[in-house]
């Protein structure tokens, strides 16, 4: 991964206006996304992470800051810029009674590689198990998905926008699109994705922005956010847990959200393993099993924290 | 500028094309039958005659010989209405410049290719004026059929240039419809500001038909529909200057939608 950046925004802002009503959407966002990486853009719906994408695609024009794609300026050198950017919006609307050949082709035609960017198109379809001959009207809303990242990708772009790439494709298909984004990344690439699956950009993502309320609140690696301060533990006993134990559980600093059922007991633990296996060692542990979180609790303490520092 | 969006445009839209140019076609033809008869030919000349001059305004004859030549009685009966038919397609390939493709969400992806917002409009608005005179060639043809089968006499270069008039006007509905929908961004709003020109256009110059001695009268020339009727070519008053007028007028709107469209955001 370079540490050239390949988008560069700053102090980018954008404010709807429908009659008297304003309506902040983005504010002063500063983001470098580097060649070669593959960055997450996580928020909640409504977070400006689509108002952000069509900045950058020149669809929208910000109200405040600027911003940079491969060095040039979004809105001055946008024909440049496209030249080598894969879109695919979060909604993809597509000529109904067209096929996906026509579209790949037409679209082709203005990129302007018909013959290459076709059989680019083909190689992806095939991938993807996806019949271009369909008419898009015929096309679910996974193939319709499909047919975006295929159009999206067919002209090798140095780098993909992709707004929501995987939603509506089955678990088969979003494992095949996690290798296709891998070996995208492993050509030196770059890729920016949307998302609020929190366990898409767990996997394939190197780093990762939060944004909330069109503020962006934290960019952070994967392996950093990901660096748990708490574990779920699940201890299963032979024999129920006896109440000595049950009451020294719930009072014992460091654990928290204890649930107990009959033999087994799950918790969160915070800090050290010791004073937990100390504790537990009067009954008959059977099985113990340690999970770390997931991006998504991590996500929502993250939230959590965020709402009791500003209240 | 590849053209890409030219000829695109052209293949998804030449049928319709074909089927306006030839219902319209059809009239023209069913008017030169009309024309043919020389027992309705000889009925029309003393019936207009008949009629006081207001009257006629109204019906849009300011002269008893838009009746009795056969150019006249075509020119009359068919390129009034067929402009008046035909802004309903105007506004069809109007809408088709950037409305539609932007209510549907179609533009996201066409910009995001490597070509210009210009690009998109300007390649545009050229095929369908190319499919707009495709319709008015088809609108030539159909008649001049009749022509040849009925054996008609007939003036056809007035008939051919009566015909044409209507083109720059269906230029100016596309620009303003275009023009429109720039500013206005919905199907529906566009369509309903675009039919209010269009009638607003008409009823000024029905009126001036009407009171041909009135402000109505000067009011009638800003009026489209005044001058695209054909009946200066059957009455050999016709200058080319008003529809060279119209065509600038039509490319003004048009570079305006250009414009907007240039400076807004897209699909909000």
């Amino acid at each position: 991964m370079g540490t050239t950046p390949i988008i560069q925004t700053k102090a980018l802002s954008m404010v709807y206006k429908s009659g008297k009503t304003e309506t902040k959407a983005l504010h002063n966002l500063s983001l470098n996304v580097n060649q070669g990486e593959i960055f997450g853009y996580l928020g909640p719906n409504g977070a400006g992470k689509t108002t952000t994408i069509r900045m950058l695609l020149d669809l929208i024009r910000p109200t405040n800051g600027s911003a940079q794609i491969f060095g040039l300026d979004i809105r001055n050198n946008s024909v440049e810029i496209h030249k080598r950017i894969g879109f695919l919006p979060g909604e993809l609307n597509l000529w109904k009674n067209r096929t996906g050949n026509q579209i790949v082709h037409y679209l082709a035609s203005v990129r302007g590689d018909v013959q290459g960017i076709t059989t680019r198109a083909n190689q992806i379809a095939d991938r993807l198990k996806l019949d271009l001959t369909k008419k898009v009207r015929d096309y679910s809303s996974g193939n319709k998905r499909k047919l975006g990242l295929a159009i999206a990708m067919m002209h090798n772009p140095d780098l993909l926008i992709l707004d929501e790439p995987t939603s509506g494709l089955d678990p088969l298909m979003q494992q095949t699109f996690n290798q296709m984004m891998q070996e995208y990344r492993a050509q030196g690439k770059t890729v920016f994705l949307s998302s609020h699956v929190l366990s898409e950009v767990q996997t394939i993502c190197d780093r990762v922005a939060i944004i909330r309320d069109g503020e962006l609140k934290a960019v952070e690696t994967i392996e950093k956010l990901t660096h748990v301060e708490f574990h779920w533990v699940k201890i299963n006993f032979r024999d129920a847990i006896p109440s000595s134990l049950q009451n020294r559980l719930i009072s014992m600093d460091h654990i928290s959200n204890v649930e107990m059922n009959g033999q087994s007991v799950r918790l969160q633990l915070f800090g050290d393993f010791d004073p937990l296996m100390r504790a537990i060692s009067d009954g008959y542990v059977e099985d113990l099993h340690i999970e770390d979180p997931s991006l998504e609790e991590i996500f929502l303490a993250f939230y959590d924290g965020e709402k009791e520092q500003s209240s | 500028m590849n053209g890409v969006i030219v000829q695109d445009t052209l293949r998804t839209n030449w049928k319709q094309t074909v089927y306006w140019g030839f219902g319209m076609g059809i009239l023209g033809l069913y008017l030169v039958a009309i024309a043919s008869s020389s027992e309705i030919m000889a009925s029309y000349g003393p019936l207009l005659e008949s009629l006081p001059p207001a009257m006629l305004n109204v019906i849009g004859i300011s002269d008893v010989r838009m009746f009795t030549t056969t150019e006249g009685m075509i020119s009359s009966g068919f390129v009034t209405y067929a402009m008046l038919m035909l802004s309903v397609y105007a506004v069809t390939i109007g809408l088709n410049i950037t409305t539609n493709e932007e209510e549907d969400g179609i533009l996201d992806i066409v910009l995001s290719l490597p070509i210009t917002r210009t690009q998109v409009i300007t390649e545009k608005l050229i095929a369908f004026a190319l499919l707009s005179l495709g319709v008015i060639a088809l609108c030539i043809i159909f008649p001049l059929i009749g022509v040849a089968i009925f054996n008609v006499e007939v003036n056809i270069g007035k008939v051919i240039l009566s015909i044409l008039t209507v083109y720059p006007g269906i230029l100016l509905i596309m620009g303003v419809t275009s023009l429109i929908g720039t500013v206005a961004r919905r199907r529906l709003t566009t369509i309903g500001l675009s039919a209010g020109f269009i009638m607003a256009s008409y009823f000024i110059n029905f009126l001036g038909n009407a009171a041909s001695e009135s402000f109505a009268a000067t009011l009638q020339q800003f009026s489209f529909f005044y001058y695209t009727n054909g009946e200066t070519v059957i009455l050999d008053t016709f200058n080319p200057l008003t529809s060279i007028v119209l065509i600038i007028v039509a490319s003004i709107f048009a570079g305006l939608s250009v414009m907007m469209f240039n400076r807004r955001d897209i699909g909000l």
